[in-house]
């Protein structure tokens, strides 16, 4: 059992942290690349705090699919262009952002674009490297979506 | 970094129909020459109509722009048939 494991086991034994927060910091170790740890606990306070998560930042929304017929289409976009839109978006005139707006919520979309930061941009994508579609069908085609 | 390349190409039936290697990199001087020449033309404008850009400033607004332009680089469209033998592809490199 990893030092990591071992330390939070037993925090959690000695009231520490509750359930939830150990299975949280498992899971986080858990998936972790060998090279880096993903989270710590401060022993003393219980105090948890996660590192490197923000490590590396996913660079490229990849969209792979694999036709039956042999068609292949592989689509690369760099995420850099989703900050580039957001800091488009709000140096756009009222008018334009308040008629987006209301179209965004007449489709079930109950959120404002003024009200997007940069720092929620970064933190969505740190967490799209987590994300990863597969889907395979009967007749042999494959469609693969994630980050890198 | 803005990208140095747009790279088109199409192919179809194994022929090459298009194979477009744009230099962007040739567009980057002229440009920059353009923005800093009229860098003081666009400060006077912000001055003169800062009440007017509530949203953000002219400046702000082609900085914007730039920054658009340079998070193109890496875009790549890549659909291909081995079977036809047929081919489109769009990248920045």
């Amino acid at each position: 059992m990893s030092d990591e494991r071992e330390r939070i086991l037993k925090m959690l034994a000695e009231g520490k942290i509750s359930v939830d927060e150990s299975m949280d910091l498992l899971d986080a170790l858990g998936g972790a690349p060998k090279t880096e740890s993903t989270a710590s606990v401060d022993t003393n306070t219980g105090e948890i705090f996660e590192k490197n998560l923000k490590g590396k930042l996913p660079k490229f929304l990849r969209v792979e699919v694999n036709g039956s017929d042999g068609e292949n289409v592989n689509v690369k976009v760099p995420l850099g262009l989703l900050r580039a839109g957001i800091k488009i978006s709000s140096v756009m005139p009222s008018n334009v952002s308040t008629k987006i707006n209301s179209e965004l919520n007449d489709k079930g979309f109950d959120f404002d674009l003024n009200n997007i930061k940069s720092e929620d941009v970064d933190t969505l994508i740190s967490h799209l490297s987590d994300m990863e579609v597969n889907v395979d069908s009967k007749d042999g085609e494959t469609v693969r979506v994630f980050c890198e | 970094m803005m990208p140095t390349f747009l790279i088109i190409r199409v192919k179809d039936k194994g022929r090459r129909i298009i194979n477009l290697w744009i230099p962007f990199f040739i567009f980057w001087l002229p440009m920059l020459v353009i923005a800093i020449l009229l860098l003081p033309l666009i400060l006077i404008v912000d001055i003169l109509f800062q009440n007017r850009f509530k949203r953000g400033s002219f400046t702000e607004t082609v900085f914007c722009f730039f920054q658009l332009l340079s998070s193109l680089k890496g875009l790549k469209v890549h659909v291909d048939n081995p079977k036809k033998d047929s081919l489109v592809e769009i990248k920045f490199i």
